[in-house]
């Protein structure tokens, strides 16, 4: 094909444009070697105190709502206060969520109004939700209007850099997708003014489980 | 006291060819400072040909200006553009020339005037500084290089406080005027519109006097107000500092000063 | 020197509805941006660290490109090269004429706005949906973007209803609000999402480590575009290589303060290859087309700084030229103050090395760029290089030679100028200004001209030494 070609030529011009004539014949080690320094550290920032606080704050300036809930097993009364007849909710299919009875209908992502999913870490340093493609289908998290994520004190980190050191990312475990999600969906494409709920959820309400068990 | 120190004025074109009345008056407050101040034979920094994108004739004026001043112990301009010109991109244009070493130590004693008086002359700035027969309404317009090349934004206005004269300020201080040199005649009409917002902001801020560090800035905010007409007069910080205000506004007319 | 940003920057001062569409955006970004920045203590160091990954990333591109594609390979993707947008355009209609595709949902792609995707994916038979609500705006209006973050900022909300009555099925409805047209968008492009048979994307950064893509929106059009088509295609371009998910956070950490004044924006999703047996959803096929268009001559060239940009718009929104006339009058997908410096590295038509030009050099942009790119130097350096590759006016070279020449010459330029100075002086008898000035009509358009006070400071200097020897006053200081 006329882009196999061209890609030899590019590199051509990367490595003389570096100084350099050749790619190392062990790319593997030779990668490895050169983010030896920065791999699975810290931000190198200010350190974070009270990590569920500051989760808590920028999830709400971030436009989210904050529900702490002390066990799991309140939610489908919980929700069913909150969702309208005639919506449905659609599960992900995660265990924790699949073993309870729903008081709501539940249907698939495509026709529910409401989706429900487990994050598998969280943000604090931007009241972030971090989901992946493993444990959530990806469509759900953007296709229903209202998205409801349940978290545990303990699944908060502080920064990115540790959500990277704890979900394990490594050429060995790479999920699909990896989403990082922080407040509702929105745009300012009409006049600069903030719109919310673009494409994506109107909103986002985030459960906090037991969240006396701060670690 | 010891011998007095040795000051360089060098007055930038826009004083030199337009408005020597700011050139007196940087001379009288570093005097007033207690330093000695002499005018060598000047030209230009050569801001003009290095924006142009002209680097061998900017070299050359560059060197001529290093020669002419590095013998004082400081060289002072009352111009931030200048200023900027000199400490932040001489040193530029000379990366790789072996005449580099001295070009870095002469920019190092070279002085923005603000910024030598409050930060160098190491005196009483009250005593320096007489504006408190100034009654106008006085905004300040940050120039561009002086702010974000040589940091200038506290200094005219302690000085302007301590000569007796209170700043109001106005909207987006930190906004271009629209001069920018060869700029403001190629790109006539977007600097007129750049102008415009800063006349305005200044209109709303309620000041009838502009007061800034740089002549060439000030000539041109001064010809669009009037061109507009607005009620504005602007004359450079040096001359509220010195207390001059006898000589005419920028573009206003001889004998009819703002005060009356 | 070409005209073109000076006609067209003429007509946009005198467009009001792109006025008023400036005027409503203007100050929010600068605003929303502080106060993002005023909410961390140590966003200084954020941008150091974004800059130095930007460096880093360069300096062994060679490695982490190679990394990458070998990375996304073994996630079952594939990776095309792109020498030119020509190739950009060939290469993304062949994969979806290989999935039989009919309809393409789209998400912002400054890249595909570069190759003039779209054109050519209707040309080839295919319909291609713009679902981000700014370029969908666009796509309505056919115009190209103005923003690189705002694509619609130019359109007033009157002219995006005007456009949606005429597109859609609306009959009375009301679209007064902001709410009511995001809602309109909103329903009709869900219904693209499901159907499409393709959806290419943009990407912001590529990382090496794991063969990822990552993608950074507020309204999750991208998402959708990425998990509902049975084919995802990347468009971007090779110089977005950094090394490692850490690395990709020091970015992200300064990327949407700067762009939008947000601390992260809603959505930051990380795409490594297609569904996998153990992924719950997405595309079938997954592909990353790189674009070169020239930027392998710009990394080996002076301008190599240029490709740190990581594309916020801070310099724009903080331009007082683009805020005064708009991306359109800097006719390139790239405006303001980075398409200056890149539309003529990229295109070099002529025309672009206006571009420039047009600069007052006051540094706001370099002073708010996330990654510390010496816009105004680079600028700079352009001009220079106009002056080699297309000359200036014999005129304006020769009036800038002679000045340099004479400003080299200092007791002759005394005595010239101040001679200049004082028969100006004259001319304005006593009045302080002129109004028309000959030989001046680029300054005399828009301004009155203040005169000089008399003969030069340099002479009157050296009149006042003699005067005061005269009477031996020890009296220095003002003119007395």
């Amino acid at each position: 094909m006329a882009d196999a070609g061209f890609r030899q030529k590019l590199f051509n011009r990367i490595l003389a444009a570096n100084n350099k004539t050749a790619l190392p014949d062990d790319l593997e080690s030779a990668f490895h070697q050169l983010i030896a320094a920065d791999k699975g550290k810290d931000a190198g920032l200010a350190p974070m105190k009270d990590l569920l606080a500051s989760f808590t704050r920028n999830a709400t300036l971030s436009g989210a709502e904050i529900l702490p809930v002390q066990a799991l097993e309140e939610l489908p009364a919980l929700l069913a206060s909150r969702i309208p007849a005639g919506n449905s909710l659609a599960l992900s299919p995660q265990a924790e969520l699949n073993s309870l009875t729903w008081q709501t209908p539940v249907s698939d992502e495509r026709s529910a109004q409401w989706g429900i999913a487990c994050a598998e870490l969280a943000i604090a340093e931007t009241g972030t939700l971090c989901l992946s493609s493993r444990s959530v289908p990806s469509a759900l998290l953007y296709l229903v209007e209202f998205l409801v994520v349940v978290i545990e004190p303990a699944q908060i980190v502080a920064r990115q850099e540790g959500a990277w050191r704890s979900a394990g990312i490594s050429s060995g475990h790479r999920p699909r997708a990896m989403h990082l999600i922080t407040g509702p969906s929105r745009t300012a494409d009409v006049e600069q003014t903030l719109q919310v709920g673009a494409h994506g959820p109107r909103e986002l309400l985030i459960v906090v489980l037991d969240p006396s068990s701060v670690p | 006291m010891a011998v007095r120190q040795r000051v360089g004025l060098f007055a930038s074109c826009p004083v030199d060819l337009m408005r020597p009345s700011v050139g007196f008056a940087s001379a009288t407050l570093l005097q007033r400072a207690g330093f000695a101040v002499e005018v060598p034979p000047q030209s230009c920094c050569g801001q003009v040909n290095f924006n142009s994108g002209m680097p061998e004739q900017t070299r050359q004026l560059a060197w001529q200006l290093i020669t002419t001043f590095e013998a004082y112990d400081y060289t002072v301009v009352p111009a931030g553009s200048c200023g900027g010109m000199i400490r932040h991109h001489y040193p530029e244009l000379f990366k790789g020339d072996p005449r580099l070493p001295r070009v870095r130590e002469f920019c190092e004693r070279v002085y923005e005037l603000t910024t030598f008086l409050a930060e160098v002359a190491n005196v009483s700035l009250e005593d320096i500084t007489s504006a408190s027969a100034l009654t106008d309404v006085v905004t300040y317009h940050d120039s561009c290089a002086g702010l974000r090349e040589m940091g200038i934004k506290a200094q005219p206005r302690e000085l302007l406080q301590s000569s007796g004269v209170t700043v109001t300020e106005m909207a987006e201080t930190d906004v271009c005027c629209g001069f920018g040199g060869a700029f403001c005649v190629k790109f006539s009409d977007v600097s007129g519109r750049m102008a415009d917002n800063k006349l305005d902001n200044a209109c709303a801020a309620g000041a009838n006097l502009v007061v800034g560090g740089d002549v060439s800035c000030l000539l041109h905010l001064a010809g669009r107000a009037q061109r507009r007409g607005l009620p504005l007069q602007f004359r450079h910080v040096a001359e509220v500092l010195a207390g001059d205000f006898g000589t005419p506004a920028i573009g206003e007319a001889e004998g009819g000063s703002h005060e009356s | 020197m070409s005209h073109n940003f000076i006609v067209r920057s003429q007509e946009a001062l005198t467009n009001e509805q792109l006025q008023s569409a400036l005027a409503k955006a203007g100050g929010g970004f600068v605003a929303r941006r502080q106060s993002a920045i005023d909410q961390v203590p140590d966003f200084e160091q954020m941008r150091d660290q974004a800059q130095a990954v930007r460096q880093k990333s360069l300096a062994n591109l060679d490695i982490y490109l190679a990394y990458f594609e070998q990375q996304v390979e073994a996630a079952g993707g594939k990776v095309h090269w792109a020498r030119s947008p020509e190739d950009l355009r060939r290469i993304v209609i062949g994969i979806c004429q290989q999935a039989g595709a009919r309809t393409i949902a789209k998400g912002k792609s400054m890249v595909g706005e570069e190759a003039h995707l779209n054109a050519a994916l209707e040309a080839a038979g295919m319909i291609p949906w713009e679902t981000d609500l700014g370029e969908y705006i666009l796509q309505l209006a056919q115009e190209p973007p103005s923003h690189i973050v705002a694509p619609a900022l130019h359109k007033t909300k009157a002219e995006i209803e005007a456009l949606f009555r005429n597109a859609h099925q609306l009959g009375e409805r009301d679209l007064q609000e902001v709410k009511a047209i995001v809602d309109e968008a909103r329903d009709v492009i869900r219904e693209r999402f499901l159907t499409a048979d393709v959806g290419i994307t943009g990407a912001n950064m590529l990382i090496a480590e794991t063969g990822t893509a990552v993608l950074v929106t507020n309204e999750g059009n991208g998402d959708l575009s990425s998990c509902l088509p049975k084919t995802h295609i990347i468009t971007t371009t090779f110089d977005r290589v950094v090394p490692t998910w850490e690395d990709a956070s020091k970015i992200i950490r300064v990327l949407a303060r700067s762009a939008t004044g947000q601390p992260i924006t809603s959505y930051t999703s990380f795409f490594s290859g297609p569904k996998g047996e153990n992924d719950h959803d997405g595309p079938e096929a997954f592909h990353v087309v790189l674009l070169d268009n020239h930027r392998s001559e710009i990394l080996a060239s002076d301008y190599r700084e240029m490709l740190h940009c990581i594309r916020c718009g801070a310099c724009m929104n903080h331009c007082p030229v683009y805020q005064a006339v708009g991306g359109h009058a800097y006719d390139s997908v790239y405006p303001g103050p980075m398409g200056a410096v890149l539309s003529p590295l990229l295109r070099g038509y002529p025309q672009d090395y206006e571009l420039p030009n047009a600069s007052s050099f006051c540094g706001r942009c370099e002073s708010v760029c996330p990654v510390r790119i010496p816009l105004p130097g680079l600028m700079r350096k352009l001009r220079e290089q106009e002056r080699q590759v297309a000359p200036p006016p014999r005129v304006n070279r020769t009036l800038l030679s002679s000045f340099a020449w004479l400003a080299s010459k200092p007791a002759l330029y005394r005595r010239l100028t101040s001679a200049g100075s004082w028969l100006l002086h004259k001319l304005g008898r006593g009045k302080g200004r002129l109004h028309k000035v000959p030989l001046a009509r680029g300054w005399s358009q828009q301004r009155e001209l203040p005169l000089p006070q008399g003969a030069s400071f340099q002479s009157q200097w050296e009149q006042h030494l003699k005067d005061k020897a005269k009477k031996s006053s020890p009296q220095g200081g003002g003119r007395g």
